[in-house]
């Protein structure tokens, strides 16, 4: 606290408590009125104090600040309620503070390699007018999303759980683009490079790549609208790689470079940055030319859900939560509440099914609580079998936090 | 239609009008201002090698947990992976000034990184 900076005690109050209100996920309000706390398997009352206040980007509704030089906001739980995530409230994340402005107009996307036979230089009405136009609805999740929720703490931005977003995102096929340019049979990774540029001549680029198989796959996509309008600009104005199922660390925004490569990307960003330890998460997906012994690069979304409203109920009023899952593309297969610790599980209802890569609602309607605290433990599963887990695993980075939620529920006496 | 709905919806329009006014008192127009770093032995060498790849909240943010061991690994991080031109000395002037200033016992570790962190 700095009281020096000439703002008066009731506004520093009023922010303190809009911190603590974003921060904590407080917006969750029980019947009567009263506030329902969340209750997480660690502690998370010093989380709020770690984190911004809400501010509002050019563009944006207001959200979370956890830093504004490279910007990283989080979406405020309140814009997660639906299975389509506003483009005004979708999260924002760089690694380097020079974000581009880029010229539509001028724009070309460049794409070659040795791994490509015809190299091609595009602009976006081309990409628009000569390529099938196809739209899939996916999430985006930073492979680091709740991190902050990890105990013991693992340093790097302290996410809570909106780092996500989904979105309809309108495009062309990558593989269609790769096909034009003459794609070899000898090319084992497509490599995507951005307008933005590091601070440093040293910093390494941003720059990802992606398995071939995955390059080819007809829901990944080179995006110039998100739920029917352009890209915002710090989503990625004006074209995006949108790689369905997999993290958002591949979903590379500003995207000016495509290449070809026939032998493994070595940069900073794939061969030592989002990787964990293979062994502690089943993945289907890999990315078999860049694993190395047991640390393996974040690939899937793991199997969640999140809780977005919960009422405690009381008198005759039965107890009820709300909420989305998600997976890789999976398929859902439920979403389960225990009231009573664990024994026993009853399914919520699912809402609209907007696709495989998309967020599901959920509601579940439990019995009537007696007055007092009770706790509502809640994990989703898919049809292959994966179920989040009771508690995170744990790994250097933190990436795939998954953990069963836990909420109180207070009924008044 | 549940009765939470409508009780859900009065607490979004307060949370929202607070936070409309919030951001009408820092508009977007106004230029970005910088955090201020905690005061402490080696701050000013810290902003001159740190500040100008990024804000301080990322500082902040790492505060409640921000031992020295932390701390050392993050200034290797800058140093090895991102080639941050610090050396020797400096650097361990930078993770000295980061355990005190920013650890887990620090002022910077209580308080509530808002927008009043800015000036």
């Amino acid at each position: 606290m700095r009281p020096d900076n000439g703002q008066t005690p009731s506004d520093l109050g009023r922010r303190r408590v809009l911190t603590a209100l974003a921060a904590s996920g407080a917006w969750y309000a029980g019947l009567g009125g009263s506030v329902t706390a969340w209750a997480k398997a660690g502690a998370d009352a010093a989380v709020g104090a770690a984190r911004g206040a809400l501010e509002r980007l050019p563009g944006k509704w207001p959200l979370i600040r956890l830093t504004h030089r490279p910007p990283n906001y989080e979406t405020p739980l309140e814009h997660l309620r639906s299975a389509i995530t506003p483009n005004e409230a979708f999260f924002v994340r760089y690694h380097h503070a020079v974000i581009p402005e880029v010229d539509a107009a001028a724009f070309r996307l460049e794409v070659g390699g040795a791994g490509v036979t015809t190299p091609l230089s595009l602009g976006l009405a081309q990409l628009r007018s000569e390529f099938t136009t196809v739209a899939v609805t996916a999430v985006c999740q930073c492979s680091g999303n709740r991190r902050g929720l990890f105990r013991p703490r693992v340093a790097g931005l302290q996410w809570e759980h909106g780092a996500m977003g989904c979105a309809e995102w309108r495009g062309v096929r990558l593989a269609d683009v790769l096909e034009r340019a003459g794609l070899k049979a000898s090319a084992v990774e497509v490599l995507f490079d951005a307008a933005d540029a590091p601070p440093l001549e040293g910093t390494p680029d941003f720059i990802k790549s992606l398995p071939r198989a995955k390059a080819l796959h007809p829901d990944t996509l080179l995006a110039f609208e998100m739920n029917g309008q352009p890209l915002p600009r710090l989503n990625g104005f004006p074209l995006r790689l949108v790689v369905p199922g997999w993290t958002a660390t591949y979903w590379i925004k500003h995207l000016t470079r495509i290449e070809a490569l026939e032998t493994p990307d070595k940069g900073f960003w794939m061969a030592s940055a989002y990787r964990m330890p293979r062994a502690a998460f089943p993945l289907v997906e890999r990315f078999p030319s860049q694993e190395a012994g047991e640390r393996a690069p974040v690939t899937e979304i793991a199997v969640n859900s999140l809780v977005t409203e919960s009422a405690s109920g009381g008198g005759r009023a039965p107890c009820a939560l709300r909420g989305i899952a998600w997976d890789a593309g999976h398929g859902l297969d439920r979403v389960e509440v225990s009231l009573d610790g664990g024994r026993r599980w009853d399914a919520a209802q699912f809402g609209p099914d907007l696709g495989r890569y998309a967020f599901r609602t959920w509601e579940f309607s439990g019995s009537t609580l007696p007055p007092g605290r009770h706790e509502a433990w809640v994990r989703a599963a898919n049809r292959i079998g994966q179920v989040q887990v009771p508690e995170a695993i744990p790994n250097p980075s933190g990436y795939q936090h998954n953990a069963w939620q836990r909420v109180v529920l207070e009924v008044p006496a | 239609m549940s009765p939470f709905t409508r009780v859900v919806t009065m607490a979004t329009l307060t949370a929202l009008s607070a936070a409309l006014s919030l951001s009408a008192a820092t508009p977007s127009s106004r230029p970005v201002p910088e955090d201020q770093a905690a005061p402490g032995p080696g701050r000013e060498l810290f902003i001159a090698h740190c500040s100008s790849c990024h804000s301080m909240d990322y500082i902040r943010m790492h505060a409640p947990f921000g031992t020295r061991a932390l701390w050392e690994s993050s200034v290797a991080k800058m140093r090895n992976a991102f080639k941050a031109p610090v050396g020797d000395e400096d650097a361990r002037a930078i993770v000295e000034y980061l355990s005190v200033a920013y650890g887990p016992e620090s002022p910077a570790a209580k308080g509530p990184s808002s927008a009043d962190d800015r000036q």
